[in-house]
């Protein structure tokens, strides 16, 4: 679905991402792991469109419409909704700026996802301080997935949350990605959630992509030293 | 060494009176490392800043008994207390960038509480600022830099060191690698093993990681609304929970692996 083809981005002299390329497959998780200043959110950011690369090329196939159907859930919903709108209005946007229903049908439409996210219809009232970090959080993935997004990418989307919502969240997520044949990129610096969701792992590291596997092999039996030094370093339960 | 009995801090709020620690009991054994564990909004860090009286406005300890051999802290003069606080209980917080002063060198920062606790000459406490950096495995010829010219876990490594400068018998530790990365913090959680072998210390690991727990602490106490609602070996708790919040927690924690 996406396609990565030897990408480079800099920013000054640093080399942010590195001659990398990566293939996220139709219906698949790719879980991508990294510590901070690995380049893994400038490569999400790339993919999105919202900054060029110096060098490469990304192909989308099967997206028309890049900023409608790649979708991005950020670690903390609190600073990604607007204190100032409420959350109906903030799910409705995106259906406003791609001008995909009428005016009359939207209300209809954030009830629908909102019901698809275990929210009570009754939430589209609420301000984002009305609600709790697990519930915030379900409003950021209602509010990408409204303008009928394909692919999301969820940048440490439960790393904000305490155990008992990060696995409501990840267990909504991987619901959701049946339920609607979504494609996802999931981003974490520890390797202690992303198995649950991830088909595939990638690892990052300096700006470049070191390690790529099917789950169990990455979490098990890694090719790389640094891969098997964040498994150690990762304290599992 | 250290034993808490029935403690009890309330929040003066709008809304009421919220009961963040309600009536908590455990002790401290010396030379060993007591893991906190409880979700946000169990009380774990009110506990933790209970136990040196700094729990601040709408807050208030409103009973129970803080006793350091054999001592009650609650009963203790703010002035004597102040020549405990650091002296005797030291704390470590979650976030490095926030502990330091962005303006002062690491060992002003370090020498301060030197000077403050040990009515030590500047001289004396320049040496003793240079062992606790060399205790932290922080280069000593590093000691006239800047706060920003260091990466977050070597911050935490010298908020560390200013926590161990005066030799303190118990240190209190909230989250303080939550804000790193996680080989930073395994070599913080080593470094923490290290120190406490080599100043005997004691030391209480606040944190929500039962991950960490399990790793790092002898026995753990569960905090959940304020109470703690299990208490024992951190292998046994992990095993075999008996409270229903722990087994959730835990069950939790599997679904995930």
């Amino acid at each position: 679905m996406i396609e990565i083809r030897s990408i480079t981005k800099k920013f000054g002299d640093l080399i942010a991402v590195n001659d990398l390329s990566l293939t996220i497959k139709q219906g698949e998780t790719l879980g991508l792991v990294g510590e901070s200043g690995s380049g893994k959110s400038t490569l999400a950011r790339l993919i999105l469109k919202l900054i060029e690369p110096d060098s490469g090329q990304i192909d989308c196939q099967g997206i028309d419409n890049i900023r409608r159907e790649c979708q991005i859930v950020f670690q903390d919903p609190q600073n990604s909704l607007n204190p100032r709108i409420r959350v109906g209005e903030a799910i409705a946007e995106p259906i406003v700026i791609h001008r995909l229903l009428n005016r009359s049908a939207i209300n209809g439409r954030v009830a629908a996802l909102l019901e698809m996210v275990k929210l009570p219809a009754g939430y589209a009232k609420r301000f984002p301080h009305e609600l709790s970090g697990g519930e915030r959080q379900r409003v950021g993935i209602a509010r990408a997935l409204a303008g009928e997004a394909k692919f999301l990418i969820l940048d440490e989307p439960v790393s904000a949350l305490d155990v008992f919502i990060q696995v409501e969240i990840l267990k909504l997520l991987k619901e959701l990605k049946t339920r609607l044949g979504l494609t996802y990129l999931f981003i974490a610096h520890d390797l202690s959630v992303i198995g649950y969701l991830s088909d595939r792992i990638a690892v990052m590291k300096g700006g470049r992509l070191i390690e790529l596997g099917d789950k169990k092999t990455v979490l098990t039996t890694p090719r790389e030293e640094y891969t098997l030094k964040l498994l150690a370093a990762s304290p599992r339960f | 060494m250290l034993e808490v009995k029935n403690l009890s801090v309330n929040y003066y709020v709008d809304e009421g009176t919220v009961k963040a620690v309600a009536g908590v009991s455990f002790d401290l054994k010396e030379g060993e490392i007591l893991g906190v564990l409880g979700e946000s909004g169990s009380g774990k860090s009110t506990l933790g800043y209970a136990l040196l009286r700094l729990v601040d406005q709408p807050g208030k300890i409103v009973g129970g008994e803080i006793l350091l051999n054999g001592r009650d802290l609650l009963l203790l003069p703010e002035d004597e207390l102040r020549r405990l606080r650091g002296a005797k209980i030291a704390m470590v917080f979650q976030d490095p960038f926030a502990a330091l002063n962005p303006v002062l060198t690491i060992g002003e920062q370090i020498m301060e509480s030197i000077i403050l606790h040990q009515r030590a000459t500047r001289r004396e406490a320049r040496g003793k600022a240079v062992e606790a950096l060399r205790a932290v495995k922080i280069d000593p010829a590093r000691i006239d830099d800047y706060p920003h010219q260091f990466s977050g876990g070597m911050r935490q490594r010298v908020v560390i060191a200013m926590a161990l400068a005066c030799r303190p018998e118990i240190l209190i530790a909230d989250e303080p690698t939550t804000a790193l990365d996680v080989t930073i913090q395994a070599e913080i959680l080593a470094l923490l093993r290290e120190i406490k072998a080599q100043f005997n210390l004691s030391i209480i690991y606040i944190t929500h990681n039962f991950g960490i727990i399990k790793e790092l602490c002898d026995r753990v106490v569960v905090m959940h609304k304020g109470k703690i609602v299990e208490a024992g070996e951190t292998r046994t708790i992990f095993d075999h929970p008996r409270d229903a919040y722990t087994k959730k927690l835990v069950d939790c924690l599997r679904e995930l692996r």
